[in-house]
């Protein structure tokens, strides 16, 4: 799994590429941890180049999720392919977290 | 062939072990999530040289994971032991049939109740979510107990669900 972050204005685009599974997901929870404890509120995941997720993943978006909202920010998701896109809608994720085609329309919302 | 395996009984019923009609490949690791790649990597295969699409080929991989993943964490109360995967072609000769054995304690991981799945953010319970995702990408998933093995057994058709 590759993980990056860049900021936009007051906004986190963590873009997250390859796998995220049970081997990877905790990068993924490290990563969000050390950002909100940087006070950062508002996220946006870019899963353009994620090709893969399984329940530790959506696991760990939900947890960031609820983190975020509690911190009084938001995190919402964008660029989903596929097979991720099918866990997703399988999971009900799309209903509870805002999902964008791109991340300049997550950015604008 | 079917008579030379084990018969599983569930409920009372026996059941019959599945034909073997072509080589059975399988796998045998420590029961470990830092062995999970290796099994997931070989289900991959076997799916794809049964000429399962990619699609076809990452809900294999996602259903395999989900279970390997339960062995792991809740077979074997962290002591050691062991995960055998194995990959038969099925009956109907386009579908493969995925078969994971522990011998850990008895879990039936699919009489889980179903998640939730519609409540808000603050609400959502974050368990759950693995089995539904093995019933989801899987045509059919039984489990069986019998003389100390758990055993998954999982078909796939061809195309996707």
């Amino acid at each position: 799994m590759q993980i990056s972050v860049s900021k936009h204005d007051d906004t986190q685009v963590v873009s997250v590429g390859g796998r995220m599974d049970t081997v990877t997901a905790p990068e993924f929870d490290s990563e969000m941890e050390e950002l909100l404890k940087q006070d950062a509120k508002r996220f946006v995941l870019d899963f353009g180049k994620l090709e893969y997720v399984s329940s530790a993943g959506l696991r760990s978006i939900l947890v960031a999720a609820k983190k975020a909202k509690a911190a009084g920010g938001s995190v919402s998701c964008c660029a989903l392919q596929s097979m991720v896109k099918k866990v997703f809608d399988l999971a009900g994720f799309a209903a509870m977290i805002p999902v964008f085609d791109s991340v300049e329309e997550a950015l604008n919302r | 062939m079917a008579d030379t395996l084990p018969k599983i009984s569930r409920c009372g019923t026996h059941f019959q072990a599945f034909p073997r009609e072509f080589a059975v490949k399988s796998i045998r690791l420590p029961a470990e999530i830092d062995n999970l790649r290796t099994f997931v990597s070989f289900v991959s295969d076997c799916a794809r040289k049964h000429g399962f699409g990619r699609e076809r080929v990452s809900d294999v991989e996602l259903a395999v994971e989900e279970a390997v993943t339960n062995v792991c964490l809740y077979a074997y109360d962290r002591e050691r032991g062991e995960v055998e995967i194995s990959c038969l072609q099925g009956g109907d000769s386009r579908s493969l049939v995925i078969e994971i054995r522990d011998w850990g304690k008895a879990f039936d991981a699919l009489s889980a109740p179903l998640p939730d799945l519609t409540s808000g953010l603050e609400d959502r319970d974050i368990g759950g979510l693995g089995v539904f995702l093995i019933r989801k990408m899987a045509d059919e998933a039984n489990y069986f107990r019998q003389a100390g093995q758990n055993l998954l057994r999982l078909i796939f058709s061809s195309s996707c669900r």
